[in-house]
């Protein structure tokens, strides 16, 4: 068992766990994942094509795309297909707005870079009280 | 923490009802970890409206603007408006589209368009507002729809952040914003320097290779300032929508400067704010084939829809298509669409520019996402039938591409005279 600790900026209040997915690139919530399923579509070369964030606690580097990024987050919380919560490399409005909006546990501007120390798999626990997000791996 | 004025703090703790707290809130929690200082008053803002089309996840949406909506009597800046699902006005479109009355009177009660309208927005419902409603070089707006903010951070040099559509909606709602970001002018330099290789000829560039350039990029880009060193200094502001449009979609580009043409960029120098660029690439003939590739998945050599407009045609760009159509027939069971803002439109009529277009059997359409409106519905669904029966669609802007390719829509991706040829 390898624990990390990231520790960042308290955003949005609450703890909540899951398994990690991650892409060193974005994903878009609206418009190239299906609101239905929480399945990545686009674009072709995407590494995460196919798979779904549902349920997962989604790991990406920067946003993309549509400015209506929080409405598609906020669609598919509200259709059970979301991620369970973000985490996100680098600042930018959208991550910030989509988890208020969703009201989801999220830590900002962290001290080290989740695209590179948390991997698909992992245990993660995003405490948005504290401003850590800790690692596990089995 | 950010400094609030009096009124902002009475407008968070509810004074102004609980709608304009919940904005207020929601843009001094997004200031605070920005970094913002103060609030600041934008000129504008441009927001969206989650009209019709997610049908089956209307309600939802509905209920954050009402939320946000709450105890609003009028929004306290100009505030433009984004394309609706379609003008459901349109008895052309409509017929064309073969949709039946009961679906329409559906779109039209959904909409949140008057609700807006009632609250003093310009009912413009375009997502080129800056051709519509312009603004002036060091003038804050706010707003969402990433084109629109690529092209008022660099064509007019006015500053405006990468707002979403719920901190767009809250800054008319409020009349603040917070400053950060692009409101500032130190943050205003390019990251990204842009060369083209000297085996392309930008002299000859039809728009679909503009939009293919500005998707490369955006790729590249991620959320940094863009700076094109060596384009053309006569590009057209129907050329320069082309380009750098698609800087927010394959990207979250806020700010593409163009040396010698856009109004922070007389010289490399001045874009880069006397910096040396964080990376500098050299785009060729052969990364815009790549586009070219990754957006064609259309099988067959003819299409069901041909698209121009996304984002929407200055007029410049309809009378170029409408050239090309005159004279020429698009097959009945086809359809091709000219997406721009109603302004254009009225001018286009008055010119005969319509008549042309209608004669070839296409139609200009204002107030039209010209690709949402084909996004895939819940079924069942009154409108999922509007889409039945186009299955490949033909299009020059990159925009239309993606996302419709996204939706699993077959995409013939080329000039516009490939595209027209392809629906006749």
């Amino acid at each position: 068992m390898e624990k990390i600790t990231l520790r960042g900026r308290p955003v949005v209040e609450g703890v909540v766990e899951g398994e990690a997915l991650v892409t060193s690139g974005s994903v878009a919530f609206f418009g190239t994942v299906d609101f239905a399923t929480g399945t990545i579509m686009a674009p072709p070369d995407h590494e995460l094509k196919g798979k779904s964030i549902s349920g997962k606690i989604l790991v990406f580097s920067s946003e993309v795309g549509s400015t209506a990024e929080p409405l598609g987050y906020y669609l598919l919380k509200r259709s059970g297909s979301g991620p369970k919560a973000i985490v996100c490399s680098t600042p930018g409005q959208m991550p910030v707005v989509c988890s208020i909006i969703g009201n989801t546990a999220f830590v900002y501007n962290l001290d080290k870079d989740p695209v590179t120390h948390i991997k698909t798999g992992d245990h993660v626990k995003i405490d948005g009280n504290k401003g850590i997000v800790e690692v596990t791996r089995a | 923490m950010m400094n609030l004025t009096k009124q902002e703090k009475e407008m968070l703790e509810g004074k102004f009802g609980s709608g304009t707290a919940f904005c207020m809130k929601l843009l001094t929690e997004l200031g605070d970890v920005m970094g913002a200082k103060k609030m600041i008053t934008p000129a504008s803002s441009h927001i969206v409206s989650f009209g019709y089309q997610f049908y089956g996840f209307v309600a939802n949406c509905r209920d954050l603007d009402e939320e946000m909506l709450e105890g609003v009597t009028k929004f306290r800046i100009l505030s433009t408006t984004n394309p609706k699902f379609f003008d459901t006005e349109d008895e052309k479109l409509i017929k064309k589209l073969g949709i039946s009355d009961s679906p329409v009177e559906k779109i039209r009660e959904s909409m949140t368009n008057r609700r807006f309208e009632a609250l003093g927005a310009i009912p413009t419902y375009t997502c080129t507002p800056f051709f519509v409603h312009p603004t002036r070089k060091g003038e804050s707006l706010a707003g969402a729809e990433s084109v629109a903010i690529v092209m008022y951070n660099s064509i007019y040099g006015a500053r405006v952040n990468r707002d979403t559509t719920p901190t767009a909606l809250a800054a008319a709602i409020t009349g603040k914003t917070p400053e950060f970001g692009m409101h500032k002018a130190e943050n205003r330099y390019a990251q990204l320097q842009v060369d083209l290789s000297e085996d392309l000829k930008p002299e000859k560039f039809t728009s679909s290779d503009y939009s293919a350039l500005g998707y490369y990029v955006g790729r590249i880009a991620g959320d940094r300032n863009v700076v094109f060193s060596n384009l053309p200094k006569d590009l057209s502001m129907g050329q320069l929508k082309n380009l750098l449009a698609p800087l927010g979609v394959s990207g979250a580009v806020m700010l593409g400067h163009v040396v010698g043409v856009t109004p922070e960029a007389p010289t490399l120098e001045a874009a880069l704010l006397g910096r040396e660029p964080e990376e500098r690439i050299l785009v060729g003939k052969g990364e815009l084939e790549g586009v070219y590739q990754m957006l064609n998945t259309a099988t067959e050599d003819k299409a069901d829809l041909a698209v121009f407009g996304c984002p929407h045609a200055p007029l410049d760009e309809v009378i170029e298509i409408a050239k090309l159509l005159d004279g020429k027939r698009i097959r009945d069971d086809a359809l091709l669409l000219i997406a721009s803002a109603e302004p254009i439109k009225l001018f286009a009529d008055r010119m005969g520019i319509t008549g042309i277009v209608e004669k070839s059997g296409g139609l200009i359409v204002s107030d039209m996402c010209p690709h949402i409106f084909l996004w895939k519905q819940k079924d069942p669904d009154p409108v999922a039938d509007i889409g039945r029966g186009i299955n490949t669609i033909a299009t020059d802007c990159t925009k239309c591409a993606h996302y419709l390719g996204a939706q699993g829509r077959k995409i013939m991706y080329g000039s516009p005279i490939d595209c027209i040829n392809a629906v006749m």
